[in-house]
């Protein structure tokens, strides 16, 4: 009875915190602060970023979409290309342990330096950074902008679909908000659905 | 009936086999003579595919023709899916198996006793905790007649599925308009205002999101807020509303 109780408090609590910070992440709010370690163990505070660019993405090795972008470099050179021009690229594994995609500080420590990734890559197996934005599924992307403002969200591109031919001719809208924005101009496309493999969070 | 195999684009070791075929009603056809087909998806156990909507995650199922000159196929008569929630993100999904059905219309031009090839590529994404696309490529020959003959267990396996379908229910009347971030739809004629369930077909605008309802004498409100990363709001309201006496398919402008 009391493991119960227990397990019908924890879940009330954390839905009425991810729906308290979710409903406030949208096009034009402020972005949620946070603070972790990335797989080199240096601190990453958002709030310390003010003055960057910031790309939030939402990974998962396991997911087929996610494979989509990393098997053909395409992911890597985005992050290379942007994080040469001083973006602050962050990316996030927000997978529960035992689940597909999970993926400890440890294990990224490999992974970035394997898999050519330009981005710091952070851990958040207890879902709170998930959560916190609204991420349900990777690929998820973020732009920030130096004011710390949400000026995209939503899918990396136009595409859903992890058949690797569908990157020919892709409009990729991250690409483009962050080309309009670092240019002093409007973001033409500043949401669009996100597609891909459910983010499994922990219980 | 061809039955073939899925073939595997396994990117994980784990992948289940998925056994898929192309049943049509007839064995025969009739020039001129619309009939219906059927892609049919039998899955492992808990794993499952998606729906038109898949909802937070997931992709639907597509079939590509590959039709002989002057046939058309007409749109997937979606079966109603069931929802799936995993720690708040949710899917709409089929489990076990699933019928796709079709309509084909060969032309007037075709020659008793002679015979059709219809061919698709069919591609899915099969899911369980983890995820993995999958295709096949089907094939189906019939007979062309100057009548239509009924197949042996085609028809009766997609005549049992079209009983299963979401209706047209011409005395439903749904008025439907956009209020803030969400849609809002007046139902009338629908006495069993209380147990009923609404499925959008459209995932940019609603994804997995549910609808709240309020009734009052023989009328039901219903509120279906779009996602945060809809565009724009949707011209036509289109999706499943599922109550005990049946599911019925609602289409209606929003104004």
């Amino acid at each position: 009875m009391k493991a119960v109780i227990k397990f019908v408090f924890a879940v009330s609590l954390a839905a009425a915190s991810l729906a308290a910070t979710a409903a406030k992440v949208s096009v034009g709010s402020s972005a949620p602060v946070f603070s972790a370690t990335d797989s080199t163990g240096n601190k990453v505070d958002l709030s310390a970023l003010r003055g960057k660019f910031v790309v939030l993405e939402w990974c998962n090795w396991d997911c087929p979409y996610v494979q989509k972008h990393y098997r053909s470099g395409n992911m890597q050179a985005l992050q290379k290309k942007y994080t040469d021009k001083g973006v602050v690229w962050l990316t996030i594994f927000s997978s529960a342990e035992g689940y597909p995609g999970y993926a400890s500080s440890n294990d990224l420590k490999k992974l970035g330096t394997q898999k050519h990734m330009a981005s710091r890559l952070i851990s958040d197996s207890e879902g709170m950074i998930g959560k916190a934005y609204n991420a349900r599924n990777t690929p998820t992307m973020f732009v920030l902008d130096p004011k710390g403002t949400v000026v995209y969200m939503g899918g990396i591109d136009d595409q859903p679909d992890p058949d690797p031919e569908t990157l020919k001719g892709a409009k990729n809208y991250v690409a483009l908000a962050l080309d309009e924005a670092m240019a002093g101009k409007p973001v033409s496309v500043k949401t669009s659905r996100p597609y891909g493999c459910g983010i499994k969070y922990k219980d | 009936m061809l039955a073939t195999f899925a073939f595997l684009l396994a990117l994980q070791g784990t992948a289940p086999k998925t056994d898929t075929a192309l049943l049509s009603e007839v064995s025969a056809i009739q020039p001129g003579q619309p009939f219906r087909v059927a892609l049919k998806i039998k899955m492992a156990p808990e794993w499952h595919t998606y729906y038109l909507n898949p909802g937070d995650a997931g992709q639907a199922t597509q079939i590509k023709w590959k039709l002989p000159a002057g046939f058309t196929a007409g749109p997937i008569q979606w079966p109603v899916p069931q929802r799936m929630d995993f720690q708040g993100i949710a899917s709409y999904v089929y489990e076990d198996e699933v019928l796709l059905i079709q309509q084909i219309t060969p032309p007037k031009s075709l020659k008793p006793g002679t015979a059709v090839k219809l061919g698709a590529h069919c591609t899915w994404l099969l899911c369980s905790t983890g995820c993995v696309p999958q295709s096949s490529d089907l094939s189906i020959s019939l007979q062309v007649g100057a009548k239509a003959v009924k197949s042996q267990s085609g028809a009766a396996q997609i005549e049992a599925a079209w009983q299963a379908l979401p209706a047209v229910v011409s005395s439903i009347q749904p008025a439907a308009s956009i209020t803030g971030k969400a849609v809002t739809v007046l139902f009338t004629g629908l006495p069993e205002a209380t147990k009923v369930q609404f499925i959008p077909a459209d995932v940019d605008s609603f994804g997995a999101n549910e609808p709240t309802f309020s009734g009052k004498s023989g009328e039901l409100l219903m509120s279906l807020p779009l996602t945060a990363y809809a565009k724009s709001a949707p011209k036509v309201l289109k999706g499943i509303l599922v109550r005990p006496s049946g599911p019925v398919w609602i289409e209606t402008p929003v104004r």
